[in-house]
C-alpha cells in the first residue's frame, strides 16, 4: 500500500511526465479514500496552471529600453568599435 | 551563388534589436538592471565575434544565440552564489509513517476566480520573487524555454536528484505562500 507521502510525490511527478498505469490506478484509489491528498492534488494543479500563466503574461509585457539605456549601450558599442 | 546574410553596422544593433533582446531577457532574469546588463554584454560579445558570423542564419537569430548563452552564464553564476538545500522537501510535511503531519487547509471553492483578479497576480508575483533564485530558474527554463529535465540539469550543471528536490521544494513554498497571502486572507 502506498502512503500519503508516496502519493504526494507521485502526484508532483505526474506534472512532469506520464506515469505508468499501475501507479495511476494506485493514485486514483488513494484519492478516493484520502481527502488531504485530494486537496493537495487540486492545489497542486491550480499552482501548476498559475505558474504557466504567470510566465506567459510576463512574456506579453513589452519592456522597451529607455532612451538613456539605448544611448548608454550604443556609446559602449561605438567605444569598443573604435578601440 | 547562395544568398548569405551579412551583418549590419553594430552601431545600429541597439536600435534594431535592443527591445526584442531585452523583452526576452526580462522574462528570464529577475532584475531589470541585470537583464539590461546581459543585453549589453550580448552586443559586445557579438562585436568581438563578428568575424565568426557565417551568414547561414540571420543577424537577429545569431544575436539571440549569443544572448541565450549569456543568460545561462548568468544562471550558473547565481547557482554558485546560492546555498542550495538538498534535503528531501517531503520530510517536513509527513510523519515517520508517511502520513500528512497536519491536514491541508481548504482553499476557496473556486480558485479559478482568482486568476481573473489583478490583486491575485500581484500576490503571486511576490511569492515567486520570494523563492530562492535557484528555484525560480528551474521554472523559467521549464516553462519559458520548454526545456526537459536533462536540458535543465545540463544548463545549470546540477544532478537530476537536485533538480527534483528543487522543483518539489519550490512547489511547496509557492503553495504555502499563496495560502498565507491569498486564500486565508480573502476567506
Ligand atoms: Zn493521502
Amino acid at each position: 500500500m502506498l502512503r500519503c507521502k508516496d502519493i504526494a510525490k507521485l502526484l508532483s511527478d505526474s506534472l512532469e511526465k506520464e506515469l505508468p498505469w499501475t501507479q495511476r490506478v494506485e493514485i486514483r484509489l488513494h484519492l478516493m479514500i484520502c481527502y488531504v491528498c485530494r486537496r493537495y492534488w487540486k492545489q497542486l494543479r491550480f499552482l501548476h496552471n498559475c505558474i504557466t500563466n504567470y510566465y506567459d503574461k510576463k512574456l506579453d509585457k513589452d519592456p522597451a529600453l529607455s532612451q538613456e539605456s539605448k544611448k548608454r549601450m550604443q556609446d559602449k558599442i561605438i567605444e569598443e568599435m573604435n578601440k | 551563388m547562395e544568398n548569405k546574410n551579412v551583418l549590419s553596422n553594430p552601431a545600429d544593433w541597439v536600435e534594431l534589436y535592443g527591445d526584442q533582446l531585452l523583452k526576452y531577457t526580462v522574462a528570464r532574469v529577475r532584475h531589470r538592471e541585470a537583464a539590461e546588463e546581459i543585453v549589453q554584454e550580448t552586443f559586445l560579445a557579438g562585436l568581438k565575434a563578428q568575424k565568426n558570423f557565417s551568414g547561414r542564419s540571420s543577424e537577429k537569430t545569431w544575436l539571440f544565440g549569443i544572448l541565450k548563452h549569456k543568460i545561462i552564464d548568468h544562471y550558473r553564476k547565481k547557482e554558485k552564489e546560492q546555498q542550495v538545500s538538498t534535503e528531501d522537501p517531503f520530510v517536513e510535511y509527513f510523519d515517520g509513517r508517511g502520513h500528512w503531519k497536519k491536514s491541508l487547509e481548504k482553499w476557496d471553492t473556486n480558485p479559478q476566480k482568482a486568476l481573473e483578479q489583478k490583486e491575485f497576480w500581484e500576490v503571486f508575483s511576490r511569492c515567486i520573487s520570494n523563492l530562492p533564485v535557484d528555484m525560480e530558474q528551474v521554472f523559467q527554463l521549464k516553462i519559458l524555454d520548454k526545456m526537459d529535465s536533462d536540458g535543465i540539469c545540463e544548463a545549470l550543471q546540477i544532478t537530476s536528484a537536485n533538480l527534483w528536490v528543487r522543483l518539489h521544494r519550490a512547489r511547496f513554498k509557492m503553495r504555502e505562500c499563496l495560502e498565507k497571502c491569498w486564500f486565508m486572507k480573502t476567506g
